[in-house]
């Protein structure tokens, strides 16, 4: 089949949309764009991380030395702010990457996806099986993709509702801050332990090596680092808190502008049965979204403002999904895929909006919303300041 | 680069303590990333080189001469050092002999033969200059002389293989070794640092036998002089069995040797070092049916294998590049859980069928279809 056979369906909402040999053809298409690219992996890409390693480190370097005297108040400030921009380019643009294998061509032994273990405490071996395995086959399906809503928050209509999730909010901004335990904790799945849904052996069987990596990463930044300020120690000690608060913060705002702005699709069980490469590629376009944005700020979010060519490629050298972007929203474009992006504060602001809007209880008619988006959104945008404002001041 | 080595065992209690204390403020990193990260050649447990001279000995052989970091530890003759070497961005590790003693403050020298397809060999053959950067690790192996000196002792060295026994020889004249000592060398064409190994023998007064297979390099059949055989070293050296022997060379002669040594009940006094597998690996799969499942675990894959194919080629030809060095066995850096199925070690011929078991991927081959973890 030729592009040109294939007519632009600009409300394809439905993998229904487009028919068997269709989604064959959008899967050539996009498997070509993957072939093409990573044919191209080599010196520059090594280059690439090479350099990101040295600055991370220098950066970090110089975070954790000002933070020694901090007693200067510029250089606390200036120290937390490296600090936290250091561990961000750490977990994003090199550890989540470097654990998806996209590196192992580098034959490096330290930066072999299998054997990299980073500055997080979700063990890699962990991160893996949850993130690599689970997260990026089952993407966006209810149930499944244990990321939607992290164990915690109702993201779609089909999860429970309990009167526990008016909550939401509060645990939101409590799981935006403290996302590294978060997700340390969605891993182990401890709400379905509590429930009696899961073994507890298996949960200590995981848990165990968490502890002692978590553990670890704790002594390191609120006990040793600050002892050796001596009495400077308390103020390393909340230089090292507000770095860690800041990435884990930045961190949630990324991944969940990944998959929860508006109009990014949810699925069900029914999406898996007999599901084709084609459909599978049209699941992790439709079920992610982009955050558009300058050079520096790709780079700060591992590139996962890319995270629709993130979800595809997710062995390709994550710094070259600009360099496929393009091509890669023309072939949605012409087989009718939803290929969703905005600013980061549009993304952010609808992701909040899901949050909030399933703090109620209910379910959406999807019919209505289709046939007349338009002043459901404006209503619901009111609705949804008067919920931020006041989730911020319950924060506050 | 090479993992972080364990701590020193020789290295004082206050080093010890210094670097684990530094590994926890650095942790789950190495304090060598970051002392990288401001001069490459800032490192602690990490063993890097610089190459401060290139000799080209003969047509394929060339030295490089290596300056190491100063946590290099003294390497005792005949060990050998993994050299990391980084092409197109990408690491290529592989196993190289020390071909001298160690002498405090002068460079390192390994003594590289070219091979057709070797990455590593050609590249200190064609490209290596003074000045660039390699990996290194300690020293290894236990292929040495012993702390006490036996009183006669027997070389027997086959091509680059002249490379440990010559570092033992540079040790026994920087010891005034006063015994007894017989080298033969079995060579095709030509002998690189040949002599080196004459002035090490004169200055032993010991005897260098040197057999070429193919004297001329326009008639370079083995037909033309037969291969060094073990009745041609014991003809050579009737009291062979009296003396503790040393060899790295062709499997056929070793094994010919061992075999001479057991039948005298010396085989304790039998020492060798072994360059690469038994048998060529077949790199290339067949398309042709009966063709064995390699199922890789983590990576979700199924690849087509062939027996007598590594697993470690199986999986690069399905476009993995698990983590390995020096694909012989010596490095251990593919080792890898094997969930379940038969494999061979082409090292030793041993065949294995234990579930969840460790093994080396460059020198194992599979038997039945085989599930690793990887």
């Amino acid at each position: 089949m030729t592009h040109s056979d294939v007519a632009p369906r600009p409300q394809a909402e439905t993998p229904d949309a487009l028919d068997e040999a269709q989604l064959a053809a959008f899967a050539a298409e996009l498997d070509a764009i993957y072939q093409r690219t990573m044919a191209k992996v080599g010196e520059e890409d090594a280059k690439y991380l090479r350099d990101l390693l040295r600055l991370q480190r220098r950066t970090e370097l110089a975070g954790r030395t000002a933070l020694q005297f901090g007693f200067v108040p510029p250089l606390w400030l200036a120290g937390a702010g490296l600090l936290g921009l250091a561990k961000a380019l750490e977990n994003m643009e090199i550890g989540h990457n470097v654990l998806h294998g996209q590196y192992d061509f580098m034959g490096d032994p330290e930066l072999h996806g299998g054997r990299y273990e980073w500055d997080w405490s979700c063990p890699s071996e962990q991160w893996r099986h949850s993130h690599n395995y689970l997260h990026h086959t089952f993407t966006n399906v209810v149930g499944r993709d244990r990321d939607v809503g992290y164990g915690l928050l109702r993201m779609h209509e089909d999860q429970a509702w309990t009167p526990l999730t008016l909550l939401q909010p509060v645990y939101a901004v409590g799981l935006m801050l403290a996302f590294e335990a978060g997700v340390a904790v969605h891993d182990l799945e401890l709400n379905l332990a509590l429930t009696g849904r899961k073994p507890l052996e298996e949960v200590e069987a995981l848990g165990k090596p968490m502890l002692r990596k978590a553990a670890k990463l704790l002594l390191k930044d609120y006990v040793f680092f600050p002892l050796l300020a001596g009495p400077g120690a308390p103020l390393v000690f909340t230089g090292n808190l507000a770095a860690n608060v800041a990435r884990n913060a930045w961190a949630f705002s990324v991944i969940f502008c990944g998959h929860f702005p508006e109009g990014v699709e949810m699925y069900d069980d029914s999406s898996l049965e007999g599901e084709t490469r084609g459909a599978w590629y049209r699941r992790q376009v439709a079920g992610s979204a982009n955050i558009e944005g300058p050079r520096w700020l790709h780079v700060l979010t591992g590139h996962l403002s890319h995270q629709i060519e993130h979800h595809l490629y997710p062995d390709m050298p994550a710094w070259r999904y600009p360099q496929v972007a393009d091509e890669v929203q023309q072939v949605c474009a012409r087989y009718g895929v939803p290929y969703r992006g905005g600013t980061l504060g549009n993304q952010l602001r609808t992701s909040w909006a899901r949050i909030l809007r399933h703090t109620l209880p209910g379910r959406r008619k999807p019919e209505a919303e289709k046939a007349s988006p338009a002043p459901r959104l404006s209503r619901m945008r009111r609705s949804v300041r008067r919920s931020l404002r006041r989730a911020f001041r319950q924060a506050a | 680069m090479s993992s972080p080595s364990a701590t020193h065992t020789n290295a004082s209690p206050l080093r010890r303590t210094a670097s684990a204390f530094l590994r926890t403020l650095t942790y789950p990193h190495t304090p060598d990333d970051y002392l990288q990260a401001l001069r490459p050649s800032w490192t602690l447990d990490r063993v890097v080189a610089r190459v401060v001279d290139v000799r080209h000995e003969t047509g394929d052989i060339t030295s490089l001469y290596l300056e190491p970091s100063r946590n290099f530890r003294p390497h005792r003759a005949g060990q050998h050092v993994l050299l990391t070497v980084t092409l197109a961005g990408v690491d290529h590790t592989r196993c190289f002999s020390l071909s001298d003693a160690y002498r405090p403050g002068q460079p390192l020298r390994l003594t590289i033969k070219a091979h057709e397809g070797g990455r590593v060999s050609n590249w200190a053959k064609n490209a290596a200059r003074a000045g660039v950067r390699v990996g290194l690790s300690q020293a290894q192996g236990e292929f040495v002389l012993p702390e006490t000196l036996p009183e006669q002792l027997l070389f027997v060295s086959g091509g680059s293989g002249l490379t440990p026994l010559l570092a033992m020889a540079h040790a026994l004249v920087g010891a005034g070794y006063r015994g007894s000592l017989h080298w033969i060398h079995t060579d095709r064409t030509e002998v690189a640092l040949l002599d080196e190994m004459r002035e090490c023998c004169a200055a032993l007064g010991a005897q260098l036998h040197v057999h070429l297979t193919a004297p001329t390099a326009t008639d370079a059949t083995d037909a033309h002089n037969p291969r060094l055989t073990a009745t041609d070293v014991a003809s050579c050296v009737p009291d062979f069995a009296e003396r503790e022997l040393f060899m790295c060379g062709p499997f056929g002669l070793m094994d010919a040797l061992t075999a001479l040594y057991d039948r005298a009940d010396r085989a304790d006094h039998v020492h060798h070092e072994a360059f690469g597998p038994r048998s060529p690996f077949v790199t290339k799969l067949p398309t042709a049916d009966g063709a064995l499942r390699l199922v890789l675990a983590k990576s979700r894959r199924t690849l087509r294998a062939a027996p007598g194919a590594s697993l470690l080629s199986i999986a690069e030809d399905g476009g993995l590049n698990p983590p390995h060095g020096c694909r012989r066995g010596i490095c251990h850096t593919c080792k890898c859980t094997k969930r379940h199925g038969t494999v061979r070690n082409e090292l030793t011929g041993a065949v294995s069928d234990a579930p969840d078991e460790e093994i080396r991927l460059c020198i194992h081959t599979p038997i039945t279809d085989v599930a690793l973890d990887l």
